[in-house]
């Protein structure tokens, strides 16, 4: 009987002793899983944000000059991102100068967010077709 | 026997433990590495535009007031490009050892191809030619073949004026005259002002006019095309991306660009 009541008592403590073991390891494990699913969801975003603002950067490159303004589009091609397209004349230039060059920025958001995920900046010279 | 069993849940859970920190950890690399690389690519792609800005920035100041730009220019306090133009002829490098004479040109085979041009590398060194830009003032013409030196090396579906065409390389060894033997169009071209460019491995360009129907007569270069390379950088990394483009300035349009793995010194 004594026995039996060690093999017991033995086996309560081990289980107390295995549950807060893994208790505390568990908790720090648990923690740096979640932050790297987290930062998963949040890699999406990037991609997304990243593709879409190319897609906007591409399409403006290839518009005409004169059309090539500023814009806002909230769920950019329907997806749930914002975009903001900034077009400026670099200086010393502007829209009376014979020749002239725009900077056009584009930045994407998460919708209901306004942590900026990307920013893409280039320059168009007035006028210049591409291709032979 | 009882002593044996002792910790057996213990040793489970270490083990268990152990285990799941083993595929935690691997997904913790497997993700900072996935997210590394999604970070490079943002950088990349903001280098590519930054370089395209390059181009056209690079453009708009040859127009604005005749002047070529080299060295780096700040979009902002992230973004950068770094340039290195070329005016096509007398452009330095290769093309310098090259003498084109156009002034025994003549048209044949119903006025159709244009014949008696020559090429000469005046230099001690073999120099390669890499591409062709031919062009003419009647819109409508259509070019189908060149021929240099006996060999064909270009030769494809009939294109429109200004033609950039990718020709076989053709060396020329040092001190060596090589003729050109034709220039196939599709219909006569008297009356025609013919324009021949050689670009070289090196990027830098020769060029030659004809004008008809006087036989090697002068004529007015009309202008020549500016060679852009840019390389678009973001502060804080050492990703670049390298295009180059080729500006017809007479067409005002960009002939031709593409990525080069290249730095711009």
């Amino acid at each position: 009987m004594q026995s039996f009541r060690n093999k017991k008592s033995f086996t309560l403590i081990e289980l107390i002793i295995t549950i807060v073991v893994v208790g505390i390891v568990a908790f720090p494990i648990s923690i740096t899983l979640a932050k790297q699913v987290q930062s998963v969801f949040v890699s999406q975003d990037y991609i997304f944000a990243t593709n879409l603002a190319r897609l906007d950067m591409d399409t403006s490159l290839n518009t005409a000059y004169a059309s090539l303004v500023s814009a806002s589009f909230t769920n950019y091609k329907g997806y749930p991102y914002n975009l903001t397209r900034t077009v400026v004349y670099v200086p010393p230039s502007t829209a009376l100068t014979g020749e002239s060059l725009k900077s056009i920025t584009v930045s994407v958001t998460k919708s209901g967010s306004t942590i900026i995920l990307i920013t893409l900046v280039s320059y168009v010279a007035k006028n210049i077709t591409i291709g032979l | 026997m009882l002593n044996r069993k002792r910790g057996l849940a213990l040793i489970a859970a270490v083990m268990l433990i152990v285990f799941v920190s083993i595929a935690v950890l691997g997904l913790s690399v497997f993700i900072v590495q996935w997210i590394g690389q999604i970070n490079a690519d943002q950088i990349s792609s903001r280098c590519v535009y930054n370089a395209l800005a390059g181009v056209n920035y690079s453009i708009y100041q040859y127009r604005n007031s005749t002047s070529l730009i080299n060295g780096t220019i700040n979009i902002n306090v992230n973004n950068s490009f770094r340039l290195s133009t070329v005016l096509a002829g007398g452009g330095g490098g290769a093309s310098s050892a090259m003498v084109l004479n156009a002034t025994a040109a003549r048209l044949g085979n119903n006025n159709r191809r244009l014949l008696g041009v020559t090429v000469r590398n005046s230099s001690a060194n073999a120099v390669t030619i890499d591409r062709m830009i031919v062009s003419w003032s009647i819109n409508n013409r259509t070019m189908s073949q060149i021929r240099i030196n006996g060999n064909t090396v270009w030769s494809g579906i009939m294109i429109l004026t200004p033609a950039n065409v990718n020709i076989t390389n053709t060396v020329i060894p040092a001190n060596t005259t090589y003729p050109i033997d034709l220039i196939q169009f599709n219909s006569s071209m008297i009356g025609a002002t013919i324009t021949i460019s050689f670009v070289m491995t090196d990027g830098t360009t020769t060029s030659a006019c004809v004008a008809y129907p006087v036989q090697g007569s002068v004529c007015t270069q009309p202008a020549g095309s500016l060679t852009i390379n840019s390389m678009g950088k973001v502060s804080g990394s050492n990703i670049y991306r390298t295009v180059s483009a080729t500006y017809n300035i007479a067409g005002n349009n960009i002939a031709d660009w593409s990525g080069i793995n290249a730095v711009v010194p």
